[in-house]
């Protein structure tokens, strides 16, 4: 669906994004992760027909766009990091505007409306003026009208960022409903935890190029030098005895000491992870807990890439 | 659920008047003007009534002109400074609450957008004048004023507030593109396009009154006599139309739609044309006499290379190319972004090469206007004087983009237009400094090619006086005295030699400083990237 080549923006004489080629096929929801200046907005901006390339090549469901980045707008929908509205009008009018703008047929234009406000879970502030909802209404405002053609690719950028808990996982369930419906969905977040939790694959950006992408699961495999295995011990002092024991074993890699936790890659089978459970306890009285820890996405970024900005 | 859905017309005008007139709103300036109109009324009939040396129609009709005048100037106020203000804070508006970026990518098109944004903005003004303008009709047919100087004036009121309207959307969408970030202060934009729209009205309206039908305020066109306000109502008409044209183009740049060079062209030809029209050539007063409308042909010659001289500083500004740019030139890149790239630089320089042509070309035409053979005023070209003229100009203008050029690849904040500035300043100084010395053949002065253009035609009998005579009998020119004037625009070929060697080292200079400074660039960037292509290898 989204496929870009070579895609280079300068500031000046610095690359904010570089030499980017990157392919999400349709369907699919794609987290942006990076820390602040790796040039994930600039990205997004490309992509949505907002930035003009130094050079490269975009390419989003079939069609080619170089120099004329209007005809992206037509397929592909963008919300900003941050965004003002219309706070005079009621949100049946800011939605009747934008469907308009957006070209949506007359004839469909209230069904559309009414869809997307449900969608959204919005119906009931039909009548409300703009300027009286809350912030999350206001994301999930955005998110609306930014529906309202039909975009075949929606871009969020940083669309938790501001939400209390609630309008969080309020919107974490509407892009995984997006998804569902089969829209294809680049999301750029720093809270990565929640990105885990509803994208099926990463790009992840640091300096304005993209370190490491794929799907989430392949990645994580990828990183994996045996079983996680994490041991908690009662003090830091037991932490590190511990540690200093493991260090010698041929079977455990990557041992990490963190105040009185202890993790480790175990390289052998479940079997032979059960009979080290048993060695170390039976060894050590401080021992709190012993269990096979699951890699996330958190632990992909942080072993990837120095972190530094562009 | 969704009803009533009004879908006729524009979207961004019913946008934008659902957002500036609500209904409730629109009572308030009904009230507001009918209040207006009531206390124009009362005061202009208290000054009146009562009064025993005038007749009860007496009275009448003289209270009857001051309310049609006090109404005219809220109308004036409404019209010519109140919209283009609102109009001129449109874009600024979207920008500073954050919906730009929604705008950059609805489907409307840019015209509909300006069109949208232009009445819209204006719409509580035209409302007000709406509830005016009928009392100050009845208030103009009570006072017996004449019907055509009424429809005169208004047409001023209409067309002059429609332009300043333009002229206030043009400078909003300008200021307000994404990349632009000089918008602090930009609400004061506002006041600024109506103070402009205040002072023009007063510095004009007498043309489309007290002036109208008298000879001495008669303009000329290509030597046609027209009445000034026709003159007027033109050049607003004109003014209007391109600002609204370039407002369009604004909006179109900031949604990323290439941009074709030829309006920009058209412009440019356009406006030269009218320029030239309206300084071209002499005034015959009588059969052997020649004047120039009370100033000497030099003198309209300047008027003509500063506007455009400014024009081309202002071009120049907008196509140099900053350190972005460069990149996108030196994009070792085939695919057809980067071919478009460099093809709009490309295109950009050639509008500058265009508009310098064209400003030549109405320099030469001007030039001509003024040497013809009007009432057996022997014709004579006087090239000697006409190419270094040009010569100085086209120099300078080249040397001025070379700086600004190289301003514009400096990390300035202000880039290019960094440049104008000081080009103009430099100029500026250069000019007064020259002026301090007695002997005008000095190199500050003629550094400006202005200042040289002058010098040069100083007590020319063509050029640099407002009124010169003919004797046919013995083949000599005379001055307005009748004194014999052997002064046949002669050009000391020190002060041309002097001129264009100062204008032609400065330019040099500038386009080697640019040359420096561009190359210096391409080492950073190529050799950068090179540098950093060898360590992956």
């Amino acid at each position: 669906m989204i496929n870009t080549l070579g895609l280079t923006k300068y500031y000046d004489t610095r690359a904010a994004v570089r030499d980017i080629s990157l392919y999400v096929p349709a369907g699919e929801i794609c987290g942006l992760i990076g820390p602040n200046g790796a040039g994930k907005t600039t990205l997004l901006k490309m992509l949505a027909g907002l930035l003009r390339p130094t050079s490269g090549k975009i390419e989003i469901d079939g069609i080619e766009v170089g120099a004329e980045p209007k005809q992206l707008h037509e397929i592909v929908g963008y919300v900003p990091d941050t965004f003002g509205l219309y706070d005079e009008l009621s949100v049946c009018h800011f939605m009747q505007y934008f469907a308009q703008a957006h070209r949506v047929p007359k004839e469909q234009i209230e069904r559309r409306i009414d869809g997307v406000l449900e969608l959204t879970n919005l119906t009931s502030k039909f009548d409300e003026p703009v300027g009286a909802l809350s912030r999350g209404m206001r994301q999930r405002l955005v998110i609306a009208k930014t529906l309202l053609h039909a975009p075949k690719v929606l871009l969020l950028d940083e669309p938790a960022a501001g939400l209390d808990p609630v309008a969080r996982m309020d919107l974490c369930e509407l892009i995984r409903e997006l998804g569902r419906l089969g829209t294809t969905l680049i999301v750029s977040s720093h809270i990565l935890t929640e990105l885990a939790d509803f994208c099926t694959s990463v790009v992840i950006m640091e300096q304005g190029h993209v370190i490491r992408s794929g799907r989430i699961e392949e990645l994580v495999e990828n990183l994996s030098n045996g079983l996680p295995v994490r041991i908690e011990m009662t003090d830091a002092e037991a932490a590190s005895m511990l540690a200093e024991e493991l260090l010698g074993r041929e079977d455990l890699r990557d041992v990490v000491v963190s105040a009185s936790t202890v993790d480790c890659a175990f390289r052998g089978d479940r079997r032979a992870l059960a009979t080290l459970h048993k060695e170390i306890v039976l060894k050590h009285d401080g021992v709190v807990s012993f269990y096979e820890r699951r890699l996330t996405i958190e632990d992909v970024f942080m072993a990837v890439g120095s972190h530094a900005v562009s | 659920m969704a009803s009533s859905f009004n879908l006729k017309g524009n979207p961004e005008l019913e946008r934008v008047l659902r957002t500036n007139l609500p209904a409730r709103r629109l009572l308030f300036i009904g009230g507001f003007a009918l209040c207006a109109v009531l206390v124009v009324t009362g005061l202009a009939w208290n000054s009146y009534a009562g009064k025993d040396y005038y007749t009860a129609f007496q009275q009448v009709t003289k209270a009857g002109r001051d309310a049609y005048w006090g109404m005219t100037v809220l109308l004036f106020g409404l019209l010519f400074v109140l919209a283009p203000a609102m109009t001129a804070l449109s874009f600024i508006q979207e920008k500073l609450r954050g919906t730009a970026i929604f705008q950059q990518m609805i489907l409307l098109k840019p015209v509909d957008i300006a069109v949208g944004k232009f009445f819209g903005s204006g719409a509580a003004s035209y409302f007000a004048a709406l509830v005016i303008l009928p009392n100050a009709m009845l208030a103009a047919l009570v006072a017996g004023e004449e019907l055509e100087d009424v429809v005169c004036l208004y047409l001023f009121l209409i067309v002059g507030g429609l332009s300043f309207q333009a002229v206030g959307l043009f400078i909003s969408a300008a200021i307000s593109g994404p990349a632009e970030k000089g918008l602090r202060g930009g609400l004061l934009l506002g006041p600024a396009v109506g103070v402009m729209g205040a002072v023009t009205a007063l510095f004009w309206y007498r043309y489309f009154t007290d002036y109208k039908g008298q000879q001495y305020y008669f303009w000329r066109f290509y030597g046609m006599r027209i009445e000034g306000y026709v003159v007027i109502l033109g050049l607003l008409a004109f003014i209007g139309l391109w600002a609204f044209a370039g407002a369009v183009r604004r909006i179109k740049a900031s949604q990323l739609v290439p941009l074709k060079a030829w309006p920009v062209w058209l412009f440019f030809a356009t406006a030269e044309a009218l320029l030239v029209g309206l300084l071209w050539g002499w005034q015959p007063t009588s059969r052997y006499e020649l004047s120039a409308y009370g100033t000497a042909p030099i003198v309209h010659l300047i008027f003509y290379m500063l506007v455009n001289g400014g024009a081309l500083l202002v071009l120049a500004g907008s196509i140099a190319l900053s350190r972005n740019r460069l990149g996108e030139w030196w994009s070792a890149g085939s695919d057809p972004l980067g071919l478009f790239h460099r093809e709009e630089i490309r295109s950009s320089f050639k509008t500058f090469l265009i508009a310098l042509g064209v400003a030549l070309a109405g320099l030469v035409a001007l030039w001509t206007s003024y040497h013809m053979d009007v009432a057996e005023f022997p014709e004579n070209i006087s090239l000697y004087q006409l190419v270094p003229i040009a010569v100085g100009f086209t120099l300078s203008i080249a040397g001025a983009l070379c700086f600004i050029q190289y301003c514009a690849m400096q990390r300035f904040r202000a880039r290019a237009w960094a440049g104008v500035g000081l080009v103009v300043a430099f100029y500026f100084v250069m000019g007064v400094a020259g002026l301090l010395f007695d002997n005008r053949n000095n190199t500050a002065f003629l550094a400006n090619p202005v200042f040289f253009a002058h010098e040069l035609t100083r007590k020319d009998n063509y050029m640099g006086r407002t009124s010169v005579r003919y004797n046919a009998s013995d083949q000599r020119q005379i001055d307005f005295y009748g004194k014999p004037n052997d002064m046949k625009g002669s050009a000391p070929a020190s002060l041309i030699t002097h001129a264009l060697f100062t204008e032609g080292l400065l330019a040099m200079g500038c386009f080697g400083l640019a040359y420096l400074k561009w190359r210096k660039i391409e080492e950073e960037m190529l050799g950068g990237e090179h540098r950093s292509q060898d360590a992956a290898v």
